[in-house]
């Protein structure tokens, strides 16, 4: 009503009406827009003056139970008061309980010794764990993730059975997450579960475990070579490339059965391996292969690198001889390459075809035989 | 009274670190949340001991003891604790001259022990 008087006291017409109204909206908006971002300006802050609280607070309640539990015979009752305080703030709000996870998590990752295994007490008689378990139960992958963390960084190791559930996840970050848990978890057989895993092993999780192993006692690491005759193409693949970075010659029996593959990335990857374990054993074996594999330039390559490193016969010898005159150049390369190091015979042997196929392989014969590049 | 400097960007651990220094009577323990406090610390006063991380804002733990042995020309001992454990860095950190290296994660008794040693206690 109002609206309408000021609008005829001031003659104002249709158009100009449309404008006001246009106007005002956008006054609103804006006004509304502004307060949202206020308040939620001053609940953030709020929220994060209250985390360093928190943090501080748990900081000063850590460091007191764990330099004195390690430095000197503290009576179990001052012990206790000090859990029993941090619980009381705990109780207050999920918030509180996340903080003093997330404290737990963070010092875990940089002390260890003693120290360390008096955060995973601290963890277990705060019943954090319970909280980190309950996570796991939650409908979004980010806090199960993040349960999957909490219980693995403080080394929870009754909740394998719960996590294992993951392994099978749809969310690929959530199964690399269980995937570590898993082996940072199992003390006994870290890696058990691949023996009936049908998933994806990414170049995360591959790096990873690596790592984990690698930090890892020798005896928890285990004979890759079980997981050879996988149904997993991914995890043969894995366990060849584990036992060749590892070393593990007790594999190099179960390799000759890879050279028969169906998929050419195991044989590449088998060829690889026994180059770089020197199986000399397998000479008999992969010289055989020679016709077999003729065609597929890359294997071909890897197959007179292989022999190149581990022949012993003349007829080791004579199989990389046979690869001299390949179409592709880089299988040329590798065997006249091979011969060139073998020894004073396979030398020969390669001169021999050099003039027999008038100096075809004068270049590559000049190229190796530069001792600047050697 | 002895002074020591604890450099390293990750609150926790500094405070766990000045804790348990203080505990032991080291002395007062001053910190720093990166490299540029360092600095303008190290700058301001003398320590008779640098704790101090590599990875900080600013300025890295290693620049830490450049700017001590070739700028301020002191001796002061340093200890370089980082979560980076490749023998370059540590090598890196002994050839500048470092008196002591830690890899992360660490016992901070053991870090006290060494403490100890160098400062001759």
């Amino acid at each position: 009503m109002m609206y309408e008087q000021w609008v005829s006291a001031y003659g104002i017409t249709a158009e100009e009406k449309v404008f006001i109204f246009i106007g005002m909206f956008f006054f609103i908006a804006a006004f509304l827009f502004i307060t949202f971002i206020l308040i939620s300006r001053f609940t953030k802050n709020n929220r994060q003056q209250h985390e360093v609280a928190l943090r501080n607070h748990f900081q000063r309640s850590l460091n007191a139970i764990i330099i004195m539990e390690t430095t000197s015979a503290v009576p179990d009752s001052s012990y206790r008061f000090k859990i029993e305080s941090l619980k009381n703030v705990m109780k207050q709000s999920s918030f509180a309980r996340q903080v003093m996870a997330n404290q737990l998590v963070a010092l875990k990752k940089t002390i260890s010794g003693s120290s360390s295994k008096i955060l995973e007490r601290i963890y277990i008689e705060l019943d954090l764990h319970s909280y980190s378990i309950r996570k796991l139960k939650r409908g979004s992958w980010k806090m199960k993730a993040q349960g999957i963390r909490e219980l693995t960084e403080l080394n929870y190791t009754d909740a394998i059975h719960s996590i294992r559930n993951f392994l099978t996840a749809n969310n690929k970050t959530l199964r690399e997450e269980t995937f570590l848990a898993l082996v940072r978890l199992d003390q006994d057989k870290p890696l058990s579960f691949l023996d009936h895993y049908t998933g994806e092993l990414t170049p995360w999780m591959r790096i990873n475990i690596h790592y984990h192993l690698s930090k890892s006692d020798s005896r928890r690491i285990p004979d890759f070579s079980q997981w050879f005759t996988s149904s997993n193409l991914d995890v043969v693949l894995f366990s060849l490339s584990m036992a060749r970075q590892l070393r593990q010659t007790s594999a190099v029996t179960k390799l000759p059965e890879l050279l028969s593959h169906s998929d050419v990335r195991v044989v590449a990857l088998t060829l690889e391996t026994i180059t770089e374990l020197e199986a000399y054993d397998l000479a008999d074996v992969v010289a055989e292969k020679t016709a077999t594999f003729w065609n597929n330039e890359k294997i071909s390559a890897r197959l007179v690198r292989c022999l190149g490193r581990i022949s012993y016969t003349h007829e080791h010898k004579q199989a990389i001889l046979t690869y001299l005159d390949h179409p592709d150049y880089n299988v040329r390369f590798y065997a006249a390459k091979a011969l060139y190091t073998l020894d004073d015979e396979a030398r020969n042997m390669l001169q021999d075809f050099n003039r027999g196929m008038n100096g075809i392989l004068s270049g590559i014969i000049n190229h190796i035989s530069e001792p600047l590049l050697q | 009274m002895m002074k020591i400097l604890v450099c390293d960007d990750d609150e926790a651990l500094v405070s766990m670190v000045r804790f348990k220094l203080s505990r032991e009577n080291f002395g007062e323990v001053f910190k720093a949340a990166d490299g540029r406090e360092a600095k303008r610390l190290l700058d301001e006063n003398t320590f008779d001991l640098i704790i101090s991380d590599i990875h900080m804002p600013f300025h890295s733990g290693l620049e830490i003891v450049t700017h001590v042995r070739q700028v301020l020309k002191k001796n002061t001992p340093i200890i370089i604790l980082s979560a980076e454990g490749l023998e370059e860095t540590v090598l890196q950190a002994f050839d500048m001259g470092a008196n002591d290296f830690i890899t992360k994660p660490f016992s901070p008794a053991e870090l006290a022990i060494r403490v100890k040693r160098l400062l001759n206690l």
